[in-house]
């Protein structure tokens, strides 16, 4: 029975680790949840690369809110400053619609499984892990399903960059107004 | 079976439905709407909802909801203002949405884009999750709380039935101590032989110790028409004519349904609610007897009754059980008689026949305890005179779950072929040579909870047909729990094994409270091993 409770840990702990590392590099303000995108006052995040294959280049990765995207440029906001970007110059945008809910649901299956774990581990009774077993199928199930990328715009493998635009700050565009110096991230909500 | 067939279908359909809908991913559908021309066909979509407003300057209102005005210039609404860097100007409601300020006129020529967020599918999965989780939960705690009434108790067998490895027979259930060691003989009713390997899987589902000291097998080939009954004293008889009541009338009315197959549809009643040990009748008919020695076939089980009176029983004595428990097995007979004698004012299955003269005569009484297998009985009954037959069963109400009553012609008395197991195999381990513990006596198998023993046994001929029953002997040691001790009371123990009948009046009150949940209990939370 250890060996099983193992197996079922060491399988639990992955799934969490996987789904909580894809979004690590995002400011926790920027981590949309789904039924909060209608009250999010910024854009959503982007992360541009615009490496060749030939001459792979770091300082080429670009990551930020989308700002807007007019004509043949997108605009990313870093913490530094509001970037113009090329469209042409583009290899590979990410955009990041609200972040996977994923590792909560892998949260909440693995939590209430566990009461199955100590139960079995404390009573030495195995079926403990097989009532639970309807429960961590299910909860792993609907944790895949979150996990297939739909939360993410991809261009140009799964998008096209005007998909991109009703996700910026402005999606009319950047109106002449609008001093772009004095535009920053929104860091706390 | 068929109820519980579908029943079982049914949780399947629902859970593939659940996992289909709840597979499909969360996804968000964002629309980007121009304010002109005004009111424009898309106006459903942005009325009366959370939709931000992009101003033409970069300026954002973010509003709990739009309201359409008279005039087709302005539209208004309740929320916040934001200046182009995101910085709040203005807000007319507060954090708990009371509005605290004018409504927002805003004019639709400097509006630049209506946005609104529709997510879809996110409410599914929740709904999913608890519709999952919180049976799960439910039951987890219930089993934590009270393991007895999920993994009852006593060495479980499971053999194949023709179709999965199911459940078929428990092991001497009133055997709760060494002293109190007995052969039990247990009908495999569905069992099939298929070949000359045939498999029980032996299980320890309980917070017990089991001591098994043998398993063999009873078999007799026999017809595909025939079957083989074993009476209470140990005669097996070849059966033919097999006939169901042609009445059968319970104090809630007609039970024929319920009893005519051996089909886990059961015949059961509440207890009494102020005595545990209140008796009630059931009343058969059968008309057009065969001719020759008859008996009563009855296939039946125990409620959760006696499961909770002897966990009660543990809670009372709380400390000192461990101390009765060994001067039973010292040698204390009035003590084991005290404990019997809980058991006998419980009462078994009183068959009575009435007789040329109207009169009923007690022919026999089944008592075999246990209530997680259906067991078949054959009571002998006498020969009446009479073309039709009227029998009685006297029962205590709530205690005894019916399954099948039938009448049969007993054809001759068969002696059994005796196999013992050639392999025993425990799984997750690389013990060998089990098999020298299930047929020496002098060292019993001893199981713990949670073990799962494979038993494997030879047929000796595979062209026939075999009734097959497990012989097994033993006892079992019940492991006193953590929570039962705060229930010790030495006065409710001297009363349950002083005055049982006065107890099981005082006692049906607390008993009332679980015994709705018990056997649903059980059964939700029980997981059959598969082979």
């Amino acid at each position: 029975m250890l060996r099983r409770i193992n197996s079922i840990l060491v399988f639990s702990v992955s799934i969490l680790f996987l789904l909580g590392c894809s979004t690590a590099k995002i400011p926790m303000s920027y981590r949309f949840n789904p039924r909060d995108l209608k009250k999010e006052i910024t854009g959503c995040w982007i992360e541009v690369n615009m490496h060749s294959k030939a001459n792979v280049n770091p300082e080429m990765e670009l990551s930020g809110e989308l700002v807007a995207i007019q004509s043949d440029t997108v605009y990313v906001l870093t913490e530094v400053q509001l970037n113009g970007i090329q469209l042409n110059k583009i290899n590979e945008a990410i955009l990041y619609i609200y972040n996977s809910q994923g590792g909560k649901y892998a949260a909440v299956t693995g939590l209430l499984y566990l009461s199955d774990i100590i139960a079995a581990a404390a009573t030495g009774i195995s079926t403990f892990l097989d009532i639970g077993l309807p429960w961590l199928v299910g909860g792993s199930i609907i944790t895949f399903s979150e996990g297939n990328n739909s939360n993410l715009l991809i261009y140009p493998k799964k998008n096209t960059i005007e998909d991109f635009r009703k996700f910026a700050r402005f999606p009319q565009g950047i109106l002449p107004g609008v001093m772009k110096d004095k535009l920053h991230l929104i860091l706390t909500n | 079976m068929v109820t519980g067939l579908k029943l079982k279908h049914l949780i399947v359909f629902i859970f593939i439905g659940i996992m289909i809908i709840a597979c499909s991913p969360t996804r968000v559908i964002r629309e980007l709407h121009y304010p002109y021309p005004y009111p424009a066909p898309y106006s459903t979509k942005i009325f009366n909802k959370n939709v931000k407003v992009h101003m033409k300057d970069g300026c954002l209102y973010m509003l709990d909801s739009l309201i359409k005005n008279s005039s087709p210039e302005t539209v208004r609404g309740y929320g916040s203002y934001y200046n182009q860097y995101r910085e709040i100007i203005k807000s007319n409601v507060d954090s708990s949405g009371i509005r605290i300020a004018p409504v927002f006129q805003i004019p639709l020529s400097d509006v630049a884009l209506f946005e609104t967020n529709d997510v879809i599918r996110a409410t599914g999965k929740i709904l999913a999750m608890a519709l999952i989780g919180v049976p799960t939960a439910i039951i987890t705690a219930y089993c934590i709380i009270n393991p007895k009434a999920c993994f009852g108790s006593c060495p479980t067998f499971y053999a194949w039935d023709g179709v999965d490895t199911s459940l078929m027979a428990e092991g001497f259930s009133s055997s709760i101590l060494r002293s109190f060691e007995k052969k039990d003989i247990d009908m495999l009713y569905w069992s099939k032989v298929t070949g000359d390997d045939f498999r029980l899987r032996l299980t320890n589902e309980a917070l017990e110790t089991h001591v098994i000291k043998y398993a063999d097998l009873l078999v007799f080939p026999r017809a595909n028409n025939e079957r083989v009954f074993a009476t209470e004293d140990g005669k097996f008889f070849k059966t033919s004519d097999i006939r169901s009541p042609s009445t059968c009338i319970a104090p809630e009315g007609d039970c024929r349904e319920a009893i005519k197959q051996m089909d886990h549809r059961e015949r059961y009643s509440a207890a009494d609610s102020t005595n545990l040990i209140q008796r009630e009748y059931i009343e058969m008919n059968f008309d057009s007897l065969p001719g020759g020695k008859l008996g009563l076939i009855v296939g039946c089980r125990q409620t959760f009754l006696t499961t909770y009176l002897f966990y009660q029983s543990l809670a009372y004595l709380g400390n000192s059980a461990g101390y009765f428990a060994a001067r039973i097995e010292s040698g204390d007979n009035n003590l084991k008689k005290r404990v019997n004698r809980v058991w006998e004012v419980l009462g078994g299955i009183e068959v009575f026949v009435q007789n040329s003269n109207g009169g009923w005569t007690k022919v026999s009484q089944i008592e075999e305890m246990g209530p997680i297998a259906t067991d078949v009985h054959l009571i002998e009954l006498p020969k009446t005179g009479t073309t039709t037959l009227k029998v009685k069963l006297r029962l205590t109400k709530g205690l005894w779950r019916i399954d099948y009553l039938a009448l049969a012609k007993l054809e001759q008395s068969v002696e059994p072929i005796k196999i013992k197991p050639s392999l025993v195999i425990r799984e997750n381990s690389i013990e060998n040579n089990l098999e020298s513990q299930l047929t020496d006596t002098l060292k019993p198998l001893i199981t713990l909870p949670g073990d799962v023993y494979n038993l494997r046994y030879v047929f000796p001929d595979i062209s026939k047909n075999y009734e097959v029953f497990l012989c097994s002997k033993g006892y079992y040691i019940e492991w006193m729990r953590e929570t039962w001790l705060a229930e010790e009371n030495l006065k409710r123990a001297s009363l349950m094994f002083g005055f049982p009948k006065l107890f099981m009046r005082m006692a049906a009150v607390d008993f009332k409270k679980i015994e709705p949940t018990m056997e649903d209990n059980f059964w939700r939370s029980r997981y059959v091993k598969k082979n």
